[in-house]
């Protein structure tokens, strides 16, 4: 078999698409795709013309690059123009802009930002050149932080001194907590992230969907994995049921990956952690640990900044599921790909950026 | 576009192009280019004439040239499938050849930084010599600069390039129905490179695809009603075809699964997160032919070195005016938009 | 949000790392996070870290219940 192109079968796309409508037939239904992943490949492949209309889909707030709020740039083009640092970063990173610039506009102004494919490439860069101060730029939910966990394990064995990590660490269930709590968005069922489910388990979501009586499916990022998702998500609807589903069981687990799990818990700690355009939420961050508190950028540097939002800018209600990227007035006109207000113009996985390059 | 000039703006994509009306265009105005196109189509007329007759050849009427130039900066200078000589050689010679035109004679300028190994450059420059001898060309000028260590990234090369006019391309003459053929692979030279940055801890047998395509593309229109043709570089396919249908009634369907992509640029693109039609090709040429040449058009190509994996990738179709719209493998339509600035890899 | 490809062991490596490949192109990763990769497994990659073991007859699983489907009769 092949696990990539097996799950891009037309055929097999359209028996999904056929049984979805089958099961929403003329009721109308919001769910969310809460991870940006999952928004990508539903633009990519245009998913939604295999949808009936009456079923809506809402992007979510799972896109680390949406969600890291405008100071940690901020801080970022600090360490790299202030500090001298050299700065790695995942290169969605690049391009979002911060209050005065952003990190490809720091590059221009002297800083030494380099993109990277694995947060490893920076500890290998800090130990050949030890004069120089390295920060990592860790964003991530929890599929990216267990491997963030890893490398400072690492860098502390071997006394790395010139490494830290410069952490923006997100949780998914308390994120999702929020959003359920405030019943802005009115989403009736959710579909969960494949890859952060891979670490902390189906189990992760079990008390919300009993608290707020509502169902989630763990959703892959094939194009039939999320087809395959939608349609266990639309029957339990359909069903009045609110289950706890996995439809992507060749990559996710009841218990998660607890390696994993024991790495985040002995690296960081949970905090309240703020969320662009959600604000502060209880227990959605991570921070590092006092054990490893050398290696945390935050505490290392004595890091100066003045941020504030750009205006007019709503990717919040965007994140939360309230608008629409056609509902901003900036949307493909003051705001772009190339000149980006807001940080779902900037990742490939936010909503607006997905919209504006797949647009009609 | 912002204040100071940044990596985007060299992109070839969206940012590119502002930049080169909103600065360069617009303060060049009447002395500017006429279009924007890879290179520039002269009448020498009167003052050809007259040489012309002088040597006895009356009757015959003035050749147009044309004229292009082109810059060269990559990292690392020298990769599998060619180094940055390669690249001055057939990116310019391939730009002369996509105009129709069959390419003679190159310009060589290069800037080298303090520092670099005079063997390194002797290898860049047998490389010229070889890729210019196998375009039939000659390096007829030259110029060498060297500026201060960490002034330059090893090498800057430009070539400029002059050849004749055989065959004008005719957009205007483009309909629906006509037929768009690429000469092979999509993506590998972007791809490769990508996969060679500093630390990345990907390996593959890809290569750049860079070679000259002046020899493959004339015998295609020695034989072939060719209405448009174009080396679809920075930005990739889908950039180069956004270029194509911008503005006109008609615009382009492509068909996902026809479109040649070698195992490892899919296997690059999924590891990295990135699409290889926006991936840069170096030796690759889109043609839009009528559609009964189709098959004759690809019939040639398959005969040629360059050409052996060409396709049929989509038609012109009136139903899209002005858009790439892409027949996804899941039956689905998307449209496809020009590239906004160099993709780097999605991680997360 | 998180960009993980499957990828087929190919290699192991000293100091928990090792190859893996997909489309014929090899990427070098950490194995930390997993217990006993064995070569020809086929694991999720993330950041160039193994993230998890992916299970080949739950894939196999999954396909053969869409493919169950009676499309319109249900």
């Amino acid at each position: 078999m092949n696990l990539l192109n097996d799950f891009r079968n037309a055929k097999l796309a359209r028996k999904l698409s056929a049984a979805i409508a089958d099961a929403v037939g003329d009721r109308t239904f919001s769910i969310m795709e809460v991870c940006g992943g999952q928004t990508h490949t539903i633009y990519k492949y245009k998913l939604r013309e295999m949808l009936p209309p009456n079923l809506r889909l809402v992007s979510g707030p799972g896109c680390p690059v949406c969600v890291t709020p405008i100071e940690y740039i901020d801080k970022a083009v600090f360490l790299g123009l202030e500090e001298g640092a050299s700065i790695f970063t995942f290169g969605d990173l690049m391009r979002v802009p911060g209050t005065t610039m952003s990190l490809e506009k720091a590059v221009a102004e002297g800083a030494d930002v380099q993109p990277v494919y694995s947060p490893f490439q920076s500890l290998e860069f800090a130990k050949a050149n030890p004069c120089q101060q390295v920060v990592f730029l860790g964003i991530g939910f929890e599929t990216t932080l267990p491997g963030i966990g890893l490398v400072i394990l690492e860098a502390q064995k071997a006394g790395v001194e010139n490494f830290s990590v410069l952490l923006s660490a997100k949780r998914v269930p308390p994120v999702l907590e929020a959003l359920l709590s405030s019943g802005s968005a009115e989403i009736a069922g959710f579909i969960t992230p494949g890859h952060v489910t891979s670490i902390i388990g189906t189990k992760a979501y079990d008390a919300l969907c009993c608290t707020y009586n509502v169902p989630m499916v763990v959703g892959g990022f094939e194009p039939l994995d999320l087809l395959g998702a939608i349609l266990d998500l639309v029957r339990e609807l359909a069903g009045e049921r609110s289950g706890n589903l996995n439809a992507y069981k060749r990559a996710v687990s009841w218990e998660g990956n607890v390696k994993a799990q024991r790495v985040i818990d002995e690296v960081f700690i949970e905090k309240d952690d703020e969320l662009r355009g959600l604000g502060m939420i209880p227990k959605a961050g991570y921070g590092i640990r006092e054990a490893f508190a050398q290696f945390d950028a935050d505490r290392r540097f004595e890091i100066v900044t003045d941020s504030h939002e750009p205006k007019g800018c709503i990717c919040g209600e965007i994140l939360c599921g309230i608008k629409g990227p056609s509902d901003c007035p900036m949307f493909g006109k003051a705001c772009t790909p190339d000149s980006p207000v807001g940080s779902c113009m900037v990742s490939a996985e936010g909503a607006c950026n997905a919209a504006f390059l797949y647009k009609d | 576009m912002g204040v100071k000039i940044i990596l985007g703006h060299g992109s070839g994509g969206r940012m590119t192009r502002e930049l080169v009306r909103d600065v360069f265009c617009r303060h060049l105005g009447d002395v500017g280019p006429e279009s924007l196109d890879d290179g520039a189509v002269l009448d020498c007329g009167a003052g050809f004439l007259a040489c012309s007759r002088a040597e006895g050849q009356t009757g015959k009427s003035a050749p147009q040239l044309v004229f292009t130039t082109d810059s060269y900066v990559v990292s690392p200078l020298e990769f599998p499938g060619g180094d940055i000589g390669t690249l001055a050689v057939c990116g310019t010679v391939n730009d002369l050849a996509v105009m129709g035109a069959r390419p003679l004679w190159l310009s060589l300028g290069v800037i080298l930084e303090a520092g670099l190994e005079i063997q390194t450059l002797e290898r860049i420059v047998k490389s010229i010599a070889e890729k210019a001898r196998e375009a039939g060309v000659k390096i007829v000028c030259g110029d060498t600069k060297v500026v201060e260590k960490g002034k330059g990234d090893g090498i800057f090369i430009n070539t400029a390039g002059i050849g004749v006019l055989e065959k004008p391309m005719r957009p205007e003459t483009i309909k629906p129905g006509d037929k768009i053929i690429v000469s092979g692979t999509v993506g590998d030279h972007g791809m490769a490179l990508l996969t060679l940055r500093k630390g990345f801890p990907l390996k593959s047998n890809l290569k750049s695809d860079c070679a000259p395509l002046n020899e493959m593309i004339l015998q295609v229109l020695g034989k072939v009603d060719v209405k448009w043709m174009r080396d679809p570089t920075r930005g990739g396919l889908a950039t180069a075809l956004n270029e194509l249908t911008e503005g006109q009634p008609w615009g382009v369907l492509l068909e996902e699964d026809g479109i040649p992509l070698s195992e490892a640029v899919c296997g690059v693109s999924e590891l990295l997160g990135l699409d290889p039609l926006y991936s840069a090709n170096e030796g690759k040429a889109i043609f839009v032919v009528p559609a009964g040449s189709a098959e004759n058009t690809l019939k040639i190509l398959k005969k040629t070195s360059c050409g052996q994996n060409s396709a049929v990738i989509g038609t012109v179709s009136g139903d899209f005016p002005g858009k790439t719209v892409l027949h996804t493998q899941m039956g689905t339509l998307r449209t496809l938009g020009i590239l906004a600035s160099d993709p780097l890899p999605r991680i997360c | 949000m998180c960009l993980a490809v499957p990828v087929k062991v190919v290699e192991l490596l000293d100091g928990q790392m090792a190859v893996g490949e997909q489309l014929g192109v090899q990427v070098e990763f950490s194995t930390a996070l997993l217990d006993d990769v064995k070569l020809g497994d086929y694991v999720l990659v993330h950041t160039g870290i193994a993230i998890e073991t992916l299970d080949e007859d739950e894939a196999q699983e999954t396909l053969n219940i869409w493919n169950e489907l009676n499309a319109g009769g249900e």
